[in-house]
């Protein structure tokens, strides 16, 4: 049964800019499962808000809607489509609207909570909830008013690998039962069991794609580093501690003394809500609410300000910290008030291949440009230790790379560099892994050992 | 038999349920919000004593109310000056009693956005106001919390980037422009965008589809 059609379908952003989708032909069956890839900017989300009714902008083109059509949507960043403080509310914000009675929502929130696998109570306050686990909560919010077609946008990337195995189970059920789902993806080897039609968009129009190989993430990208390093100076040290935030239990313990070293990647992998995101600010110095733990960084308790441009922190959506009129402004602020040569800004845009955008609006980039921008105005500044924190998330292949070639050409400076992922980062030749699992942090190198033994 | 017992127990006409609870503490928190701008300079002490008293609950709800004291005392440094220099010493006093009057209208504010639920708020305004608007005030509220974490997010990360906005730079007045540049404008921009995403998501989830929509009802822990 026909859901949805779209025909020549034409959008842009304006008038004096190419069109985002051009003469775009797209039908959807029930219980049909497409997956739609791009670059950044090439339009999917954007793709995903038509078809839910919900675009800004006028578009040009017939859209077939059936009778039964009832459309859910998860957009890509789960904090912006929070609209109460608690799961349960939370969740039955849709059956209000729809006049659903009071007495029947408990058990209609449970089955959906349930069906996303968040075990979790109803009176959970949602700020208490990773990324992923909000990923998962608005997907609930989604499910729970039994939508026909259910829109994803790039699932992959706010979850960890229990997640988007749970997430395959649930979306297999779903599409069982008829549901049919649009989802877009930059990795959509992670769904291949599950989609029938791959597809790609580029310049503005539907290309059938080809089926990945499963768990392809692994291969699509090939970087070495230039560079012989070799770590030497010890930048941070950890002590055996219980990482907790007051009155709070802990939520992970560390056994053994750990160290970062100068000229070194290490990847910090943990699952959603895990403590990757706490640990990282703790280093800088300013996760608030925390007890004090056996911690150096820079041979100094973490503080706030006391370590100039020796320290870098990227956090998630680094984008929030854009403010300057352009680009180059962007990069030269913080080279600026560290009093470092300015002439970096400009030599590492043309090392990106970035110059074009040196006078643009930093605001008008797009996701991925934005991301790599925040970056890099940290990375021209070479500081000895740099914290990113899910530096990968949203990124397609094309600025991947680019992040890539920043983090390795700051470790051929001698920089160390932690990065916390929900998953290993095959792309990146990372020295080291720390893993948080089970509640405990452990280097990698540890693991592989005991395994050795075993 | 325990059907004819139950049978003779007489069941309470009126039942205090959270929603009435919540009407209860909007309407205290509007006369005194208010009252902190009507009564006269006299019964200022009584309306302190019942705000102390609103501040020592929401304490106890482990709410934090650091921010609010905050908020305080800074306008208490800039309102005095500004007294000083307009008015001279003789009306420093005045000054004080406006920043206090001020801060005891924010109170009540404070006390019910840490005590009451945003969904809740919603509920009891829909009594009275268009669905639409009662929306509106309740999803603001609860927009608070979430925008004063991105603020000190962002001050954050700007502090990391060398802004020189940490609390010993802000003393010289100069560097005030920089906390509008790289704290306040990028806040603004989240705002925006949030609001933006905010509106999708409730349309996305049939905001607006029935005129009078239900509620969630309150969960044992709310009760």
């Amino acid at each position: 049964m026909k859901l949805i059609a779209l025909e020549g379908i034409h959008f842009g952003y304006g008038s004096d800019q190419s069109e985002i989708l051009d003469d775009l032909t797209l039908v959807i069956n029930a219980g049909e499962c497409h997956c739609i890839n791009g670059a950044t900017g090439s339009g999917k989300s954007s793709l995903l808000h038509l078809m839910s009714g919900q675009l800004s902008r006028p578009f040009e083109g017939d859209v077939y809607r059936d009778p039964s059509l009832l459309i859910g949507l998860v957009m890509q960043d789960p904090n912006a489509q929070v609209l109460r403080q608690n799961v349960g509310a939370e969740i039955a914000f849709g059956l209000e609207n729809l006049g659903v009675a009071a007495d029947l929502m408990v058990e209609k929130v449970q089955h959906s909570l349930r069906r996303v696998g968040l075990y979790t109570s109803l009176d959970t306050p949602v700020e208490v909830l990773s990324l992923g686990q909000k990923y998962r909560l608005m997907m609930a919010a989604q499910l729970v008013f039994n939508p026909t077609l259910l829109l994803l946008d790039e699932p992959w990337a706010q979850l960890d690998d229990s997640g988007v195995k749970e997430l395959n189970c649930v979306l297999k059920s779903l599409l069982d039962e008829g549901v049919a789902i649009v989802m877009v993806e930059h990795n959509p080897s992670a769904f291949v069991d599950l989609v029938e039609h791959f597809w790609l968009l580029e310049n503005g129009k539907l290309k059938a794609g080809q089926r990945p190989i499963a768990d392809s993430a692994a291969s699509v990208l090939n970087i070495s580093a230039s560079v012989n390093h070799r770590p030497s100076k010890v930048v941070a040290k950890l002590a055996p501690h219980q990482f907790r935030f007051v009155d709070q239990d802990p939520l992970f313990s560390c056994l053994q003394p750990l160290a970062l070293s100068s000229g070194e990647i290490v990847a910090l992998v943990g699952d959603n809500g895990a403590g990757k995101s706490s640990l990282l600010k703790t280093l800088a110095g300013i996760q608030a609410n925390i007890t004090h733990l056996p911690i150096t960084v820079l041979d100094k308790r973490p503080q706030l300000g006391i370590y100039g441009a020796d320290l870098g922190l990227l956090m998630q959506r680094p984008n929030r910290q854009l403010f300057e009129q352009t680009v180059l402004a962007e990069l030269q602020f913080s080279l600026k008030r560290f009093k470092l040569p300015l002439a970096r800004a400009e030599q590492i845009l043309a090392e990106l291949g970035l110059q074009d955008l040196a006078e643009c609006s930093p605001h008008k980039l797009s996701y991925g440009q934005q991301h790599i921008i925040a970056l890099a105005s940290l990375v021209c500044l070479r500081p000895k230790l740099l914290l990113l924190d899910d530096p990968f998330a949203g990124l397609d292949k094309q600025h991947v790379v680019k992040v890539v070639q920043l983090l390795l050409q700051l470790r051929s400076q001698g920089s160390c560099i932690l990065l916390s992922s929900h998953r290993s980062v095959p792309f990146l030749e990372v020295d080291r892994y720390w893993f948080i699992d089970n509640g405990y942090l452990r280097d990698g190198a540890e693991i592989t050992e005991q395994a050795n033994v075993g | 038999m325990w059907a004819k017992e139950r049978k003779g127990v007489r069941q309470p006409y009126f039942r205090f349920s959270a929603s009435h609870y919540c009407a209860a503490a909007l309407l205290l928190s509007l006369v005194l919000s208010s009252g902190a701008f009507f009564l006269p300079n006299s019964a200022l002490g009584w309306l302190i004593v019942i705000d102390a008293i609103l501040v020592l609950h929401g304490v106890y709800l482990k709410n934090k109310v650091s921010a609010l004291l905050r908020i305080g005392l800074a306008q208490l440094a800039v309102t005095l000056p500004l007294y000083y220099l307009i008015h001279g010493e003789n009306q420093l006093l005045e000054g004080v009693i406006v920043v206090l009057r001020v801060f005891l209208a924010l109170l009540p504010g404070w006390w019910l956005s840490a005590t009451q639920k945003p969904e809740r708020i919603g509920e009891v305004l829909s009594w009275g106001l268009p669905t639409k608007w009662a929306f509106v005030i309740a999803a603001s509220i609860g927009l608070l919390p979430y925008m004063l974490q991105e603020t000190k997010e962002i001050y954050a990360m700007q502090c990391l980037r060398g802004a020189n906005i940490t609390p010993k730079a802000l003393r010289n007045p100069k560097n005030w422009p920089e906390l509008i540049y790289c704290v306040v404008l990028p806040v603004l921009i989240q705002l925006l965008k949030l609001s933006k995403q905010m509106a999708k998501a409730a349309k996305l989830r049939h905001f607006g589809s029935v005129a009078k929509p239900t509620h969630w009802p309150a969960t044992r822990e709310e009760e």
